[in-house]
């Protein structure tokens, strides 16, 4: 995946870091797009990852990986400029689309990069993924709710105090 | 610790069952940004959601996650009660187990995270009556419903202390008794207070209001001429709870001493009053066709930690006014939206006149009546309109009432 050029040269924006997925497939990416992972930051801030010796991210397979850089280097520039507050509302509003867009994904996807963004601790990931999630859980029952979030079939006595719940709290399932 | 214990602890949001097991640290982040129903419906389905959602750190990410946005959330109105004429109305919320038939022989006191406070008016309603008067000689019967469990109490009247102020519902901190709970105080012309608790059962002691800083001397509310809005209620840190009331002298008369005003009334450990003044903008850019008692509605900026707000029915648009900061007052103008917007579609008749009706702190949401639309509602946040009702003639704001969730009390109170 090649890393948009990037006209700011601040920050050392040439300088680039190798990491390596589970399935061992190699990505090459700006140090600046990685360290959007809180994770990576300081390991990519004392020198790692350069020449041929790559971080190994044994945690994450090749395809969220890429998945998950495609985001770093989308958001990197605005990153680098402290949360943007120079930024254009068209540039914005690209961000904005590029997001809707990039978690407009199948569900298995989406949890792996939940999982991803939560170990790579990478923030504006992990609420863009979260919220993704909360809309798929919306208007759903108990029940539905119950196999989205991947929790195993309710006991009988589980079952009864859902039951009891859904009487007692009727305007929330109206 | 058995293995199926072990085994809820975590749980795997995955189709399959191998899947990797989503640490609640993740569920937390989505549960805060899901509404409220999404939140109760989650609460349901097990004994781990419902621990990890009662503890602090939840709420700590629902108020980051709701500050992200706009400060409020609109599902927490459940929906709005009314009357038609005579007839009862509920505006979404069917569910709910609030009588909307009461609001014939009684009218609106406050309302506020599902309990609504009722009083029984003294005549028929006639049409276009004001808002919550004052020193009301003697109030019959004095109700609390909780519209969310149908529950009623019935209150006696302050026994220590005369009618002065409309009463304010005061949210009741987490005291760890489980069950849902309220406070309501009741403040006399010199805003001496007695507060009922519905944890006692009784009003508690009179207090004292000790000091009163105002340019203008303090006015006592006076039957029939002046008008007192229902109150406003804000928390700050620690017990301090401010309460505040927009007071008009007269309508004749708006400015000087005789200016609309807010008489804050800070509860707590010490009681003390203060005289808020409006700046005389506010009045000014109303025009000649509202007046204060229709064209003001206390507000707040946000939720659940916002400034004090007024809106204003201006002549092109409604504002609204926050004050910055309480010490030195700055009120600071942003425009809500444009008048023209409130409209049926096809467009009809431009609108002339405006009558706030209430406001919802927790939701954001503006409840107001146009002469050419009807009974609308505004949302602060997401600006979004709604007519509720287009045969809003006779409606006047002691009839209607928003229904209002506080989510932190509701899950306390639906504990483990």
């Amino acid at each position: 995946m090649a890393a948009p050029e990037s006209g700011d040269g601040n920050n050392g924006a040439a300088r680039m870091v190798t990491l390596i997925s589970s399935d061992n497939t190699r990505f090459e990416v700006e140090a600046a797009a990685a360290s959007l992972s809180q994770t990576l930051q300081l390991t990519i801030l004392d020198g790692g990852g350069g020449g041929g010796d790559g971080i190994p991210l044994p945690n994450v397979d090749s395809a969220t990986l890429s998945k998950v850089l495609e985001y770093c280097i989308k958001h990197a520039p605005a990153a680098a400029n402290g949360g943007a507050p120079n930024a254009t509302a068209v540039d914005r509003a690209e961000l904005e689309r590029f997001d809707n867009e990039f978690v407009n994904i199948d569900q298995s996807v989406l949890y792996s990069l939940i999982m991803a963004a939560h170990n790579l601790e990478i923030e504006g990931l992990q609420s863009l993924v979260a919220k993704k999630v909360a809309d798929m859980i919306k208007g759903k029952s108990p029940m539905e709710i119950r196999r989205t979030l991947g929790f195993p079939d309710p006991t009988p006595e589980e079952q009864a105090e859902m039951n009891a719940h859904m009487l007692e709290y009727g305007w929330a399932y109206e | 610790m058995s293995m199926a214990n072990k085994r809820r602890r975590t749980c795997t949001i995955s189709d399959d069952d191998d899947g990797e097991p989503l640490p609640l640290d993740l569920l937390l982040e989505i549960l805060a940004r899901s509404d409220v129903r999404t939140v109760l419906r989650c609460a349901a389905t097990s004994k781990t959601i419902r621990r990890v959602i009662l503890g602090q750190d939840f709420h700590r990410r629902r108020r980051l996650a709701l500050l992200r946005t706009d400060g409020f959330d609109p599902a927490l109105l459940l929906g709005v009660s009314y009357m038609v004429n005579t007839a009862p109305v509920a505006f979404r919320g069917e569910h709910l187990r609030f009588d909307a038939r009461l609001l014939r022989s009684h009218e609106l006191v406050d309302s506020r995270d599902g309990f609504v406070v009722l009083q029984q008016r003294e005549k028929i309603p006639f049409h276009d009556r004001l808002p919550p008067r004052c020193a009301v000689p003697i109030i019959c019967d004095l109700r609390v419903c909780d519209s969310l469990t149908g529950e009623t109490y019935r209150l006696p009247p302050p026994p220590a202390i005369g009618y002065g102020y409309p009463h304010a519902l005061l949210l009741t901190h987490d005291d760890g008794g489980g069950g849902r709970s309220f406070q309501l105080l009741a403040a006399d012309r010199g805003l001496r207070t007695q507060t009922f608790s519905s944890t006692d059962g009784r009003w508690g002691p009179v207090l004292e209001t000790t000091h009163y800083a105002s340019q203008y001397p303090y006015s006592a509310p006076v039957e029939h001429k002046d008008y007192t809005s229902r109150p406003i209620v804000l928390y700050g840190s620690g017990a301090a709870v401010h309460v505040h009331w927009l007071r008009l002298r007269s309508k004749e008369c708006m400015y000087g001493s005789h200016a609309p005003h807010i008489v804050a009334l800070d509860v707590g450990s010490a009681q003390l009053a203060t005289r808020i003044d409006l700046p005389p903008e506010c009045v000014s850019r109303m025009g000649w066709i509202q007046n204060a008692t229709t064209g003001l509605q206390l507000a707040t900026s946000s939720s659940p930690t916002g400034s004090l707000a007024v809106l204003v029915a201006e002549i092109l648009v409604i504002s609204m006014w926050t004050l910055e900061d309480s010490s030195t007052p700055a009120w600071i103008r942003q425009v809500v939206i444009k008048r023209q917007l409130i409209r049926k579609q096809p467009p009809g008749p431009r609108t002339h006149y405006i009558r706030f009706m209430g406001f919802g702190q927790r939701s954001g949401t503006v409840l107001l009546k146009t002469d050419s639309v009807g009974l609308v509602q505004l949302n602060l946040g997401s600006k979004d309109v709604v007519i509720i009702e287009t045969d809003s003639f006779n409606l006047n704001c002691t009839q209607l009432c928003l229904h209002e969730i506080n989510l932190s009390s509701l899950l306390q109170a639906m504990g483990q």
